[in-house]
Order: structure tokens, then sequence, then C-alpha cells
């Protein structure tokens, strides 16, 4: 890597309008002049043919490692720069400099300059990252349930080239699908009822080689991390370890708890069920119900909606009704069959499949359900005659319940890290928030945090007990389900390498589970190879760069162990953190979290952004020109930047924008750097934290603003006013918010006295 | 251990009262924050000073003594022999090597830390499967393991079996899932459409070390969703996700995008198809970098797509300020006007070519994704509804734009004849879908998005009203929350009726006539603005699709072992049942071009 000596030189871009708008003639001085580089070439678009062309020999002869390119934003013509072979650097001198300020002005240039000088201070302090290595020690795949999405993962696992270890908590393979009668019809012509697909899936992994079937087996432990996950097996065979590569979780769902369908009318007679009871009618077979027992002339299906309306089940339930109603019409000649719904939520295909049912007899009614009576009179509120009208005359009611994800193991015991880890982190009994402010009239208020009992969050313990200085647990969401917070990346569990599928994850019948399976196992396969390579996945997919942590420096203070966000540093039994490198997603929350700076990226660190920031011209208290530090989020506030700049909004002049990876990499020596420079302001940009984040790191933002509560009565306490340092919220929408937020800040700013340090 | 364990940093509550932060957050209680800002003074001169005595070396030092000192056993020679180029067989070689030093406990790294190991592998309880097998409580919390783990210190030797024996495996693993196939012409595997599904499939297979040609019709990608203002439930920025795609595309060299192109013909089998593509001009070059000169000097106007037609821009033009590629496009009306001298002369990189013709040219793939996403049904086809009649009667797609901050209106919601404010709106549910004469199925989304419009004016204008008119409110799995929160606000309200029609009253405004499902009234209310919730229908309908796609009855595309669906070209789903099903059809994609079901 770095062994080789460091050659740079600035390429000055007059492209785009940056000739017309500041002197390039003052800029390559400065450059040659006082920031001692000794190569500076002026050309006429970097990203043209002829440019890159004219880079490119520099760089092929040897006499350029690291070209400082000073052009457009790193947003754009990557791929271009990339392939010169360098290492490239930017200078933002077009959206955030010509396209934001007023052209030919004294304060553009000193701008322009200093944007050039923190590349060039960027450049000392950045190498080309090498990998960490040394590679995968496993391509093997393990699934965790062997009921439908577990068989399914297992199956395209092994026809993608993959061997799989499936382990099944019971003696069967199949779960709940595979005691189905009928199933609900996802395919075209998305009506009829479907044979079990199980029993064929089942042959189809008993006869698969690639993979190995372990029934009555659990997770005892999961240690290491992707490429290399050490697990130790459970089934009374004594000490049973396997490595593998990646983890599949498609352990499913159990149903919801009966006692709280009580007040409702259930128990109250044999013949109120739940639709997973009568599951098991069916499966006997209805005919032979009829004669023994009970006529099922009239059966009614009660979808419960209001406040007995289940997130586990929307959907998956209406589905079942339309499904078990068919059922009894076809297998009972003559039968009368309800389905009272508040919503019928046959969503997406499965409106064929309504349409079916409605077409063979069965009669949907919609209607709130108050009471069902041991004598099987349903009571349903009804509005047209503003009263309740009772239903009697019902051989069967069946009543949709729900799916529980588990997410958990409810046969294990809860344990203290596990219960502490649920609680810390986004509480699952916490229903899922949304902008509170968006519903402004009645009570939207923010929904309540739940109280925070001794109770643990959640029954049961960890599933894969994972060996994380952060706990047992994957994480979990509201209502239980290990499901990614993040709409456009649905497999994002927070603990890279291990993906969850199926009921765990979202409700979701056998269709779509058996396609979320494929989903999971893809992502689960891309991990490995991910490791393999060294390389970081998603968001910073394919970085090389790594946190290093010199533990001669390390205090053991474990911050770094504490504040990872995807629980990628573990501490060893002396206390130093140890990072597993395959699980860390480089957002740098450790560098920001170490007091004593000592975790550092080959090409991001510490040292890098506060040689930028020293690296700006603060001119003297009489100049009457502050200086404003911000540190940007690079995925949501330096986009947004870019995007005011493509729209030739203004920025104040004195702002000085560094992107950072995220906030929560930022270290108060930034902020310490600048205040001691004479900065008179520093804002941080970042997205959305809480439990409803936006941070694509999860935690970054929200563990810079815990950091940055204290610094206000700091600053006081050096006689800087509080409001000097600031935190701001800014989505990548804020094109036109951003710009504005700055330049009141730059207002505010420059009507305070300049910062006392300015000169010293 | 578990009593004295720092309390992590609680992602939750984004707001942190100060008193308690110091109290809970700190690792250490000792330290407080208040120390960690005084401390940068000192710590951060005097450890920096220090880090970089010993470390300055440059990060090529650094980075060798890395390893070491993660873990105190002595690293073994081995890992350092390795090599970047080294062959199959030598890295087989090496992996057993290293397999073998990781199970002897000598070798640290990226291993499970061996040292750790030692201390705590011995099994959680004296017979774990037993308990497990009995259905009975089976205690294996990680405490247990920790106190166990003192105990008995020794290394497990099925642990360090495991380990060597899956070493063994790794180099033909590899090869079996990653490495070249005999057989097969093409392992490329193309994706058509490059909205949310078709980016999703592309980097995913990208990522997993494939490679894939991306194509999109228009000049940006993003599909539809770019001209979405926030997504349910989260209320979040379409354009958040698509940067991080986008960081994602550029870092990736074996995905390739090709914007402007259209698949004219599909020939060939699962493993070798042909496919001929017709790229059409955008009159500008590569040559382009976004300058936006040739758009101030225009003078043809055009109605602005990305608007949906509500207003108009000019005819050169970057297609939204999130584009992606950024690059200008010339719109071919301007092709031999007085305007086109006046561009060629405007652009300061000389990137404008009126010579560009449409090009064709024929790709290899062995296996191609449909990610050709949907249109809006086309109101009009409603004809009770006077969609086109009234400027106040807009689809719900349209209603997007007009709460954006990049709208035809910045962002403000108002009546878009006469940019009054809205006192009062009505959201029409299954606008099309759910009727066997236009779209038979439920396109799964309009519910979802009109409890989303209904937030956005409620939002916007405190004394709105907001009527939903619809049949089933299908808030499916965790949507049933945003529903329940939507329902909070009094203002708010649901009416179960499917209209039976729109007049324009006498001030212009539309008036909905029809009658309530529940209490059979009759009613004729006007409003100041109607939104219909229009379906989703495959864009592949009524459009020329290339024949050897198989498709339903509805339009969707069926997955025929080489060809796949991702995203609304597959079924009506949201974004993330979107993203979902891209992801799955990477992996069938790739398990095409590795030859397909083993
Ligand atoms: C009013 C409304 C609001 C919505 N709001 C939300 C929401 O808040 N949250 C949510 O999750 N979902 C929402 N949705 C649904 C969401 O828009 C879709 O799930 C999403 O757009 C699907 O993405 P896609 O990639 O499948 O399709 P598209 O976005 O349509 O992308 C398809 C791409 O393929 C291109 N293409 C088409 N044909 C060809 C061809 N022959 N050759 C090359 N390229 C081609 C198109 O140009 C386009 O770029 C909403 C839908 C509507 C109608
Ligand atoms: S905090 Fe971020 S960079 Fe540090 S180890 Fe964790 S994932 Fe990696
Ligand atoms: S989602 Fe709602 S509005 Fe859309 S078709 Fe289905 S039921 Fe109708």
């Amino acid at each position: 890597m770095a062994a080789t000596e460091k050659k740079q030189a600035v390429y000055l871009c007059e492209g785009c309008g940056i000739s017309d708008a500041i002197s390039l003639d003052e800029l390559e001085q400065a450059v040659t002049g006082e920031m001692r580089v000794p190569l500076c070439r002026r050309i006429d678009a970097c990203c043209g043919e002829d440019g890159l062309a004219q880079i490119k020999k520099d760089i092929d002869k040897g006499e350029v490692t690291q070209a400082i390119i000073a052009a457009c934003s790193p947003r754009v013509m990557c791929e271009e720069f990339d392939a010169l072979g360098a290492q490239v650097i930017r200078a933002n001198l077009r959206e955030q400099v010509i396209w934001s300020q007023p052209a030919g002005d004294e304060n553009t240039q000193m701008l322009a300059t200093d944007h050039v000088r923190m590349a060039v201070a960027k450049a000392a302090k950045t190498e080309k990252p090498a990998a960490h290595g040394p590679g995968a020690s496993s391509m093997k795949l393990l699934v965790v349930g062997g009921g439908v999405t577990g068989l399914s993962a297992a199956r395209e696992a092994s026809k993608t080239g993959a061997d799989v270890v499936l382990v099944e908590k019971t003696g069967e393979l199949g779960g709940w699908a595979g005691k189905w009668s009928k199933h609900i019809p996802y395919a075209s012509p998305y009506r009829g009822l479907q044979e079990n697909p199980l029993p064929d899936l089942i042959k189809e992994v008993m006869g698969d080689k690639a993979i190995t079937v372990k029934t009555n087996t659990t997770v005892a432990r999961t240690e290491g991390g992707p490429g290399e996950f050490a697990v130790q097996l459970q089934n009374g065979k004594g000490d049973e370890w396997d490595v593998f590569g990646a983890i599949v979780v498609a352990t499913g769902w159990r149903p919801y708890d009966t006692a709280k369908l009580e007040p409702l009318g259930y128990g109250s007679s044999p013949h109120i069920v739940t639709d997973i009871e009568f599951e098991d009618i069916l499966s006997a077979g209805l005919s032979k119900k009829t004669k023994k027992k009970k006529s099922l002339d009239v059966v009614a299906f009660v979808i419960p909606g209001g406040a007995d309306r289940m997130p586990y089940s929307s959907g998956v339930s209406d589905r079942v009704a339309i499904k078990q109603a068919l059922q009894v019409v076809e297998a009972v000649p003559g039968a009368m069959v309800y389905v009272i719904y508040e919503d019928l939520r046959a969503h997406g295909t499965a409106e064929e499949f309504y349409r079916e049912a409605q077409e063979a007899g069965v009669v949907f009614q919609k209607g709130e359900v108050i009471s069902i009576s041991s004598d099987l009179t349903v009571t349903v509120r009804d509005d047209l005659l503003g009263g309740e009208v009772p239903m009697s005359g019902i051989d069967m009611v069946v009543i949709s319940t729900g799916m529980v994800p588990n997410s958990t193991d409810i046969d294990r015991e809860p344990s203290q890290s596990g219960a502490d880890q649920l609680k810390d982190d986004i509480d699952p009994r916490v229903p899922i928030t949304f902008s509170g402010k968006l519903v402004n009239g009645g009570n939207g208020a923010e929904p309540d945090k739940a109280a925070d009992d001794d109770e643990p969050a959640l029954p049961g313990g960890p599933i894969l007990n994972l060996q994380y200085r952060q706990g047992p647990h994957i994480p979990i969401l509201a209502n239980g389900f290990a499901d990614s917070h993040y709409i456009c990346f649905p497999y994002e569990t927070r603990r890279t390498g291990i993906y969850t599928c199926g009921p765990v994850r979202r409700a979701m019948t056998v269709g779509e589970a058996r396609q979320d399976a494929q989903g999971a196992v893809l992502k689960a396969i891309q991990a490995m190879r991910a490791a393999d390579e060294s390389l970081a996945v998603h968001p910073r997919s394919g970085d090389l760069s790594y946190p290093k942590i010199n533990h001669d420096i390390c205090t053991k203070c474990r911050r770094c162990t504490v504040e990872c966000p995807f629980g990628a540093i573990d501490e060893d039994p002396d206390g130093r953190p140890h990072i597993n490198f395959s699980r860390c997603r480089r957002c740098g929350t450790c560098m920001g979290a170490c007091p004593v700076r000592t975790i550092t990226f080959d090409n991001y660190n510490p040292q890098m952004v506060a040689d930028m920031i020293g690296a700006v011209e603060v001119p003297d208290e009489f100049a009457e020109k502050p200086r404003i530090l911000v540190l940007a989020c690079e995925n949501d506030a330096y986009p947004a930047l870019d995007m005011a700049g493509i729209n030739r909004r203004q920025l104040s002049p004195y702002l000085r924008i560094i992107p950072v990876r995220c906030l929560g990499s930022v270290t108060m020596l930034w902020i310490s750097t600048a205040l001691e420079k004479g900065f008179d302001g520093v804002m941080l940009m970042g997205c959305k934290s809480g439990d409803d984040y936006q941070c694509h790191f999860i935690k970054g933002s929200g563990i810079a603003e815990e950091r940055m509560s204290s610094v206000g009565e700091t600053l006081k306490s050096m006689m800087l006013e509080e409001d000097r340092v600031v935190m701001e919220e800014v989505s990548i929408a804020d094109s036109v918010r951003a710009p504005q937020v700055l330049n009141e800040f730059a207002d505010k700013i420059g009507a305070m006295p300049p910062n006392p340090f300015k000169g010293f | 251990m578990a009593n004295d364990k720092p309390k992590g940093g609680k992602s939750g509550s984004g707001k942190t009262k100060a008193g308690e932060a110091t109290a809970s957050d700190t690792p250490d209680g000792a330290e407080d924050l208040e120390d960690e800002f005084a401390a940068f003074e000192r710590e951060a001169r005097e450890a920096a000073a220090k880090a970089m005595g010993t470390m300055s070396g440059g990060a090529a030092a650094s980075a060798k003594s890395e390893p070491k000192a993660e873990t105190p056993a002595p690293a073994d020679d081995t890992a350092s022999g390795e090599d970047d180029q080294e062959d199959e067989f030598a890295a087989f070689e090496r992996e057993a090597r290293e397999a073998a030093a990781k199970a002897m406990g000598t070798m640290g790294g990226g291993a499970a830390g061996t040292e750790s190991d030692a201390q705590t592998s011995a099994p959680a309880g004296a017979d774990p499967g037993q308990a497990a097998a009995e259905g009975g409580k089976a205690a294996v919390s990680d405490e247990q393991g920790e106190a166990a783990g003192q105990a008995g210190a020794e290394e497990s030797p099925a642990k360090a079996a495991a380990t060597a024996a899956a070493a063994k495996t790794v180099a033909a693993k590899r090869k079996e899932i990653f490495g070249p196939r005999k057989g097969i012409k093409s392992q490329t595997v193309l994706v058509v459409g490059g909205g949310i599904a078709g980016i999703t499939a592309a980097i995913e297979i990208a990522e997993t070390g494939f490679d894939v040609v991306l194509l999109e019709q228009g000049p940006a990608l993003g599909g539809r969703v770019t001209r979405l203002n926030l997504y349910f439930p989260k209320m979040c920025h379409p354009n958040c996700g698509l940067e991080i795609n986008y960081q994602r595309i550029r870092n990736n060299r074996r995905l390739k995008v090709m914007t402007m192109s259209q698949v004219l013909s599909v020939a060939g089998k699962a493993g070798d198809y042909k496919v001929k593509v017709r790229t059409r001009p955008t009159y500008t070059t590569r040559d382009c970098n976004g300058c936006g000169e040739c758009a101030k000097v225009v003078k043809k106007k055009i109605p602005n797509r990305y608007n949906y037609g509500m207003d108009k821009m000019a005819a050169a033009y970057l297609p939204h300020e999130h584009a992606f590629p950024m690059r200008y496009v010339i719109d071919p009306g301007v092709k031999g006007t007085a305007d086109a001298k006046k561009l060629e002369k405007a652009c300061p990189a000389g990137a404008i070519d009126f010579g560009q013709e449409d090009e064709e040219f024929e790709l290899n793939a062995g296996a191609i994704v449909w990610a050709t996403g949907w249109r809006p049904y086309d109101a009009r086809k409603l004809e009770v509804y006077s969609y086109g009649h009234s400027p106040d009667i807009i689809n719900n797609v349209e209603m997007e734009r007009l709460a954006s901050h990049d709208g035809p209106s910045g962002g403000k919601i108002l009546r878009p004849s006469n940019g009054k404010e809205v006192k009062k709106v009505a959201l029409i549910q299954c606008a099309g879908s759910r009727d066997i004469n236009h779209l038979p199925y439920c396109s799964m989304i309009c519910c979802l998005a009109s409890l989303k419009h209904a937030a956005y004016v409620r939002e916007q204008h405190g004394d709105a009203e907001v009527d939903i008119y619809y049949i089933d409110i299908r808030a499916h799995d965790k949507m049933s929350q945003f529903y329940e929160r939507v329902r909070q606000d009094e203002k708010i309200k649901f009416i179960k009726s499917k209209p039976g029609h729109i007049d324009i009253g006498e001030d212009g405004r539309p008036v909905l006539c029809g009658e309530r499902t529940i209490d059979r009234e009759i009613y004729a209310e006007p409003y100041d603005l109607v939104v219909l919730a229009t379906g989703m229908e495959p864009s592949l309908n009524g459009s020329s699709a290339p024949d050897g796609i198989s498709r339903d009855e509805y339009g969707f595309v069926v997955d025929d072992g080489g060809q796949f669906s991702a995203g609304v070209a597959g079924g009506p789903f949201d974004v993330a049942l979107s993203t979902q099903s891209a992801t799955a059809a990477a992996l069938k994609a790739i398990q095409a071009v590795r030859g397909g079901v083993s």
C-alpha cells in the first residue's frame, strides 16, 4: 500500500463555467505555491476524452499516484475517474462553489481555494485501502427452520451451488404449511384451491445431496461472522459444531394467543374455533365431522377488525378465510357460508380468489363483530339501523387469529443480556412509528413508548444465541418481526450475513414466503462472497477499507464495542476491542466513538478530516468573514446540497462543507479543531434518528446526537455561545430546505461576535 | 458480566434527556460526556501525536502489524504467505493450511477469535440437546455459556474438526458457486427496466459476482418512484434509497447501465438469448457534464413528463434534480429548428450532436429479468369520473407531484384550477381496479397511497377535510398500523361507497354523486379537489412488448426458467415487495446462467 511514495498532482477543470467564475490563475499559484503541490495542470474538461487522457498520461508515466481533481461533485463521473488507476481525490468546485456562489466574487475565490486546500490535505492522509483478508473459512449455508420457507431456502441455495445444513427444532419437516389440507393460489389463474406443495418439497430436499437435514436440532450458540460463523448445534448428540459462510433464519410463526380472543367469545363453545383449529377439522375431512357431531350447514368466518385487528395477520387471515370458506362450500353441499369482516384484505391478485368465493356462493358481509355467544349467536354492529344485529342458527364460528413471529425461541428462557438488548434497541413492543407530524388533527400524537417495566420485551430466548458483544438476538422490530426497517432494502437485519425470511420477517402466505426465501438466499450467498473477498456489503458495498485499532493506544473504554450499530466489535477476555471485519459495514461510528482516536481507516480517519479543517484559511476577526464548518452526511445531506447547486440555489460563502461517511463517524476532535482554528460555527447535517430512523447506518445519527448533547455545556464553560455548534436533521429531498437552514445558521453566526480563538 | 454491561447507545429515543444520557449511555460510569469534550483538547493532541508517532510509518506498517495486534496468538507464517493472484489450487491449499492453523489455535485475524473461543466454547448445558428434544425449557443464554466457559477452558475438539473440515471445501465451493461454468453461452444477465425493481435486481446480481446489463428506456434511472413524494408507511423519501443504489452502481464494474434503450425482440433460450435493442438519441454526447447552459437558451417548451404534464419545461432538460446519469436530454422536436443552432452554440462542452440516430444492436444474455413496471391506469377510461373535464379532478400519481418539493407547485397542495387552498378533498378508491371491465385485480398500493395522500393534505392544511370513498381499505400486514394511525385523525372520514359519477358544479367544483353502501344515503358532495386512486397496469400491456415473454391474463410476466419478473412487471406490489421480488429474481437469474436447476 503506502510503501510507495505519494506523488500528487492537482488538476483544475476549466469546464462547466469554472474558469469563468473563478480565477484559475490565482488558484494555480496557490496550489504550486502555498500548497506545495509541484504538479498543477489546467484541463479543458477533466471528464472529457482529452482531459482524461491527459491525466492518465501523468499517471501512466508514474508521475502521479494521487490525482486531486478540482472539478465536479464526487457524486458524478466516478467511473471515468476511477478508471484512471490512481487514487482520486475530488474537490467539488462545481456544485458547491460556482453553482451556488456568485461568479467573480472574492468570497467565491476564497471558497474554491479552500476546497482545493482541503483536498490536498486529505490526499496527505489517505491511502488506497487494501483488503484485510484472509477470506472465508466456509461457503456453506445454515438454514434455521424446516418449514416451507426454510425448505425452500435450502433448495434454492443448493440449486445455486452451495452446501446447506438445515436445522429443524421438531422431529418433522414441513412446519404449519405442511398441515394444511389445501393451499391458497398464488400464481395465474389466481383461483382454485391448491394441493399442498410440501410433500414434494420435502422429497426434493431429502433427495438433495447438498442438503444435510438435522431434525430435533437447534442452534446452541453462534460465533464469528460472515464467512466464518462457528455454530454449535444442540440435539443431544454431544458437542457438535459446524462452520458456515452465512445464515438464513426461517423460524416462521406461532398462533396468536387465543386468550386474547376470549372477550369476543372464544372458549365459550367447542364450536367456536380459530382458523388454525379449523384446519385440523378440514384435514380430518368435513363430511365425517358433519355426520358424527354437528351439522356444518351454516358456518360463519369472523375476521376481527377495529381494536382486535391484528398486525400479525392482516391480509393473510383474510385469504385463509376465503380458502376455508371455499373448502366448506365444496365439501358440504348446500352449506351457507358467511365471512364477516370490516375490510376484506384480498389485496393484489388475491382479488380473483375473493371473486371465486363470491361466485361459489360465500356471503361476504361487512360489519364489526361485537360478540359471539356460547349458543353461536354472532352479534354484529349495524350502521344502517344504528343498533346491534344478532345472527343465529350458526353451526360453527371460525375466528381469524394471527401469526406471531418466532423471532425468539419461546422454549428457551430469556437471558438478561437478551432482554437488555431488546429493550435498548428498537423496543419490539413499540408500534411502528410514522412521521408523527403528518396527521395533525385529532389525536395524532406519537404513540407512547411501551412502559419500561421489568417484563422482557419478548418471551423466550435467542434463536442463534449470537456471541456478540451487543447481545444474543437478531434485532427485532415492532410486534416482534425480525424485519428490515428500510422499505428499499428488505433484507437488512442489522447483523451482517444473517438474513431472515418468511413469516418471522413479515406476515405472509406460502407463495410469498417461498419467494422471500429466494431473496434471503441471494443475500446470504452475496455475503459469503463479500466476506471471502474482504468487501463490505450494503450500503458501502465493495468498500475495502476497514477500521484498524492501535491497541497500544486503546484505553479499553469499550465505547466502540457499545456503539457499533452492527455489533461488529466484541471484547476479548482482556477487555480489548476485537473487530470482526466481515460483520463491519464501514460506517466509522467506532471511529467517532473512540476518545483517543485510535480507530482509523486507510482512507478516512480522524487526522485526515482534522487536517482538512486545519487547511482552511480563516480570516482574522476584522475581516468580517466568518467561517462555518459543515459536516454533512455523504448519503443524504451532501447530495441534497449538490441538488441545491444543480438548481443554482445560493449558499452563504462562509460555509466549508466536508462530507462524512455517517454522522456517527464524527469525532469531537473535528469540532475542537474547528473552534481552535477560529471557525465561528459548526453544523452537523444528518439523517433522522430514533425508532423511525433514516440513517443508513441505523444508529449513526442518533449516536451523534447523543454525543452532541453535552457540547453546549462545554462551549459555555469555554465562554463560547452554546449555539455555535448545532446539529440539523436533513433528508435527501431537502434541496430547497437545506440551503435555507445553512444560510439562516450563517446569518446567526454572522450576527455573533467572532470566535475569540481566531488567530491563536 | 451481565450486570456491569454498559448500556447500548439507544438508537431509540432520538431525543436525549441530557442528564440521563450521561448516566446511562456512558460506557464507563466513571467518565462522563463532560470529560469527553474536555478530553478532546488534551487527548486529541496527545493521542494523535502518539498515534502518529507509533503509526506514522504509514498505513503499510500499521496494516501489517494489525492482525498481530488483534489477537495475542502469534500469527502463523501461513497468513503472510497469501497472494491475491494465487490460482485455485494454491488457494485451496492455503485454506486448508489456514484451517488447520485455526483449528490448532495458532492463528488469529479474521477467525472467530481463537482465544475467546477457547474460553467460552464449552456447551452450555450438560446435555443441551436433551432439553430441546423433550420440548422443555432449554436455557442456552450467553451468560450460562460464559459461566460454563470459565469452568472448562479447553477448545472443543468438535469445533476444531468442523473448522478444518469446512475450510477444506472452501476452494471447491467458491468455484462451484462463483466460478465459470462450461457449456453456457452467456453468463450475463439482462435486466430490462431501471425502476426500483430493476435497479435492485441488477445491483444484487452484480454484487454477487455476475455480469449485468441494465436497460432503461428513459433517460434516467429510478422509474416511477422518483416521481413519488414520500413512501408509505414510513413517510420517507424515495431518493434516499435510490442514492445508495446509485452509489452501489458507481462502485461496481460488473454492472453496465444503458439508458434510452428498449428491447425489440428476444430469441433463444435460457443460457443463450439474443436480444435486439434499440437506443434512441438524447442528442447529447457523453461529454455533457450537466452544466445546463442549453436549457437556458432553448425557446421551445414541452410538457414536463416528470410532472405528468402538469406544467411545461424547456425542451433541453435534465430529467430531474436527482437524475442518474446526470445528463441533459434534448427533445427530438428541437432538431432542425432555429433552437437547434442556438443550442449547439451555447453548449460549452460541445456535447450536442443532432446527427445522432436510433441505433440497433444485439446483446447476448443467459437470463433476462423483466422489471418494466407499470403505468397508472388511464383515468379517461373511467368516463363517469370526468377526468380531464376539470383540472381539479386528478389521479393519484399527479397528487404525488403536487406534494413534492420539486413538483409543479413547489410542494403546495393547491387547487390546480385556481391555485387556491384546498379545504375539502375527496379520494376515490379502486378507480379502475377491482373491476372486470378495467383492472380485474386489486392494485394493492392505492389504498395505502390514499392514506398517505390524506396525510399530505392534513399536514399542509390544518382545517382541511378529507373524505375517502372506498370498498375495503386493504392495509396488508404491518400497513394496518399505518391505517390505524391515519384513522385517528377525525378530519379524515372513511365513507364506504363507490361513487357513481362526478358532475362539475356551477361554481366549477367537482361534485361527487352516489349512494353510501351502509346507510343507503344518496349524496352529491362538492369538493375542491378529487383524487382518483388509479391502479397500476403492467407497462408491457398495450405497448409493443416483444414476443416470447410468458405473461398471465393481466399482462404480468410469469417466470419460465430463463426469463423472470421483478417488481410490478410481475404483479401489483409496493416498493418493499418489489425489492423483495427483485432480490428473488436476482437469485433465479443467477441460477439460470449457471445452467439451471441441478
Ligand atoms: C400513487 C401511487 C403512490 C405510491 N406510493 C407508494 C409508496 O408510498 N410506497 C410504496 O412502497 N409503493 C408505492 N407505490 C407503488 C410503487 O410506485 C411501485 O411499487 C414501484 O414503482 C414499482 O417499481 P418498478 O421498478 O417495478 O416499476 P417502475 O417504477 O414502473 O419502473 C419500471 C422502469 O422500466 C422502464 N421500462 C418500462 N418498459 C421498458 C422497456 N420495454 N424497456 C426498457 N425499459 C422499460 C420504465 O421506464 C421504468 O423506468 C405507489 C403507487 C402509486 C400509483
Ligand atoms: S462501527 Fe461501523 S465501522 Fe466500526 S466496526 Fe461497527 S460497522 Fe464497522
Ligand atoms: S388497494 Fe385499495 S384502492 Fe387499490 S384496488 Fe385495492 S382495494 Fe382498491
